[in-house]
């Protein structure tokens, strides 16, 4: 009689046979399998439980920070400075909303392969589902955030013209450009840990380089290029003039702008591809 | 029927930075400079068939490429050079976990890796469940992970993994953790997995599960596959390889040297494989290179997997001395003792010093080594060959209670 005996017999091994069913066929299992649809959105909302567990607004958070941020450039640009831009509230809300979404979804994207680093070194998943979960997290802010824009429209801004047609591809193009930077960047900073300090410095000189606070043509004539070749700018300005000033944007600059997107998006594509293989060796 | 798993040629490298800045100069001139790389060669081509529905378990010592070779299986690396095919869903439950996360509920965690493993859409929920259920923390479902122990962790982690019910599972030593009544359940399952035609490569260091579960064995050195069939046949591969491989250099200061060690059975003859309780002698040969007084002859054995000592003796303590050895003097010691041990496999350092035990003359890590079968402990660090008996006693209770129904009685007459 040895001890470990003596312990099975008050607590018997109740095997209920590993799997719990029958184990299916290859072919069947694969068709079974949950797609990785559902992984990213497993990932999304586990993401998003981390996130606001032990704060007491929770998810509040990502719908405050943005408004705050609004009501204080809106005070200072307003107050202090006399910028004189007809529906400054509207035309201030919507370059904060967007360029939020751009920040954080290329910020978190960027990182989602170190932030998950225990994950992808012990199962052999896609690696690009962590990058769409970070996005879709970000998503699902931008998303709650553009409701409150579009109330705000309603209530306290122009009322909407035919141009606001346009918008949905502006945000398909906004889409695309973020993925594809994230895309980008996510695999390089495994490689290189700077990549994370150097695109935080990018997003703050984007930030003011952008006309988010300021109108397009406040740039000088010389500078203006910087605005044209910017294409979040691009997206931000076609979106004002769609939704709150009712113009068309111009259809030249709407192709040239879902093409720097698409080419974004196509480059991030690759070069996440060509590094993802080996990027274990680096976590 | 093609294999389960078929891997050809694989070679694996990993580059080792050096890295040896230490002052900030160096730092400041090293970033221009480029960090110098050292090659590892971790497989240097593996050639390995598992069978559909085989239990296939893969042995060798720490840093024979088993946990690089499971990961390339497994997806995770990409190798270097060589072909890997793995023909049906694969599950892997490597180094200890799945990487949950600890601020998610047990619940959530079990989710979360389902989707990752693949649980099939239709009866999630159920499968959730019934890993919580094997893991036999159906208490703290609604728990943080951080808040549940290690070895409830790793449960939870093997529980998950199970329920994947993939055809294909990798499993990196998941017995090394756990406690006894655990590694029973899944020795259990294990049995149950091998009925249900799943196919398994296990890595473990148990040689005694190797041998009760496996169909075949793989043994790996230095990254290359040095014998493969059957359990017996490979165990005893493995035995000489570690014994002949592992030849320390000699860190003492060269007075005396251990030239051969090993172990005999009562009747003399050599052995590498003992059952537990047996009497072993430990032959040691010494060759003194010059004159040394009282030498102290030590011996210390390992346990090969833990790398922990369970006995150690020297001569000073058994209250003998060798005496004076004289330069190109030749000695051999013997040591008897009964092999009170575990299943497993057990290594002899050698250590020769002075009186003081400040002055190393020779100490040789791993100069002999054998393997303990037969004992019945699954859990402990010995096998202290004990026996129970019993004998029926009266209860204590009954002769307190009808003591004080005694005293009762007396108080009713008074």
């Amino acid at each position: 009689m040895s001890l470990v005996n003596a312990i099975d017999i008050a607590n018997p091994p109740a095997v209920p046979g590993p799997g719990g069913t029958a184990p299916p066929t290859v072919r069947a299992q694969q068709a079974a399998r949950s797609g990785y649809g559902a992984l990213i959105l497993q990932f999304a909302i586990k993401d998003f439980k981390i996130r606001y567990t032990h704060s007491v607004l929770g998810y509040a958070w990502s719908v405050l920070n943005p408004l705050l941020f609004f009501v204080l450039y809106f005070i200072v640009f307003t107050y202090f400075v006399h910028l004189d831009i007809p529906h400054y509230p509207a035309f201030l809300l919507l370059g904060v909303v967007i360029w939020n979404f751009f920040d954080e979804a290329t910020t978190s994207g960027a990182g989602a392969l170190l932030a998950r680093a225990t994950l992808l070194s012990k199962t052999a998943m896609p690696r690009i589902v962590v990058v769409y979960s970070a996005l879709l997290t970000a998503g699902m802010t931008f998303a709650v955030n553009l409701v409150v824009l579009f109330v705000f429209l309603l209530f306290a801004g122009p009322p909407f013209a035919l141009p606001a047609v346009c918008f949905p591809l502006l945000l398909v193009d906004l889409v695309l450009l973020t993925l594809g930077t994230a895309l980008f960047l996510a695999p390089l900073y495994v490689r290189y840990r700077d990549v994370g300090y150097l695109w935080r410095i990018v997003l703050q000189v984007g930030f003011w380089m952008t006309p988010i606070i300021y109108l397009d043509l406040m740039v000088p004539e010389q500078w203006r290029w910087l605005v044209w070749v910017n294409p979040v700018g691009r997206i931000i300005g076609d979106s004002r003039r769609a939704l709150i000033y009712g113009w068309w944007p111009g259809g030249r600059g709407l192709v040239l702008t879902t093409l720097m997107s698409v080419i974004v998006c196509v480059l991030g594509f690759s070069v996440f591809r060509r590094l993802q293989a080996r990027i274990v060796e680096y976590l | 029927m093609t294999p389960a798993i078929e891997v050809r040629g694989v070679h694996k490298a990993f580059r080792i930075p050096h890295e040896l800045r230490t002052t900030l100069t160096e730092r400041l001139l090293g970033a221009l400079r480029p960090t110098r790389y050292e090659r590892f060669e971790v497989l240097r081509g593996v050639d390995l068939e598992v069978p559909r529905g085989s239990f296939v378990g893969l042995i060798g010592n720490n840093g024979s490429g088993k946990s690089t070779l499971l990961k390339i299986i497994a997806g995770l690396l990409v190798p270097d050079a060589g072909d890997v095919r793995v023909g049906g869903s694969v599950s892997a439950l490597l180094e200890l976990g799945l990487g949950f996360h600890p601020e998610l509920t047990v619940r959530e965690n079990v989710e979360l890796y389902g989707a990752v493993l693949g649980y099939p859409r239709h009866g999630l929920d159920a499968r959730v469940d019934a890993a919580i259920e094997f893991a036999e923390i159906a208490r703290f479902r609604d728990a943080k992970l951080k808040n549940l122990s290690t070895g409830m962790q790793m449960r939870l982690a093997f529980a998950t993994a199970l329920q994947a019910s993939t055809e294909i599972m990798l499993l990196d030593e998941i017995l090394a953790v756990g406690d006894a009544s655990f590694q029973r359940k899944c020795l259990d399952v294990f049995a149950a997995l091998k009925t249900q035609g799943t196919t398994v490569l296990l890595v473990s260091h148990n040689l005694d599960h190797v041998r009760r579960f496996c169909d075949h064995a793989v043994l790996l050195q230095a990254g290359q596959v040095m014998a493969a069939g059957t359990p017996d046949q490979v165990i005893a591969g493995y035995m000489e390889v570690a014994l002949a491989g592992k030849r320390v250099a000699h860190p003492g200061d060269g007075s005396v040297r251990v030239r051969d060690a090993w172990l005999e059975d009562g009747d003399g003859s050599k052995l590498t494989q003992a059952h537990s309780g047996d009497h072993l002698t430990l032959v040691l040969r010494l060759e003194a290179l010059s004159d040394v007084h009282e030498p102290v002859l030590g011996v210390l054995l390992r346990d090969a997997h833990t790398e922990g000592y369970v006995y150690a003796v020297n001569t000073q303590n058994l209250e003998t001395t060798i005496g004076t050895l004289h330069a190109g003097e030749a000695l051999e010691a013997r040591l008897e003792f009964v092999a009170a041990l575990r299943n497993g496999r057990y290594t002899v350092d050698a250590v020769v010093a002075d009186r003081s035990g400040t002055v190393f003359h020779d100490w040789v890590n791993e100069v002999s080594g054998f393997e303990i079968t037969g004992s019945v402990c699954r859990d402990g660090s010995v096998d202290l060959q004990g026996a129970f008996a019993w004998r029926r006693i009266a209860s204590p209770q009954a002769a307190t209670s009808s003591r004080l129904a005694g005293r009762a009685a007396r108080t009713g007459t008074s």
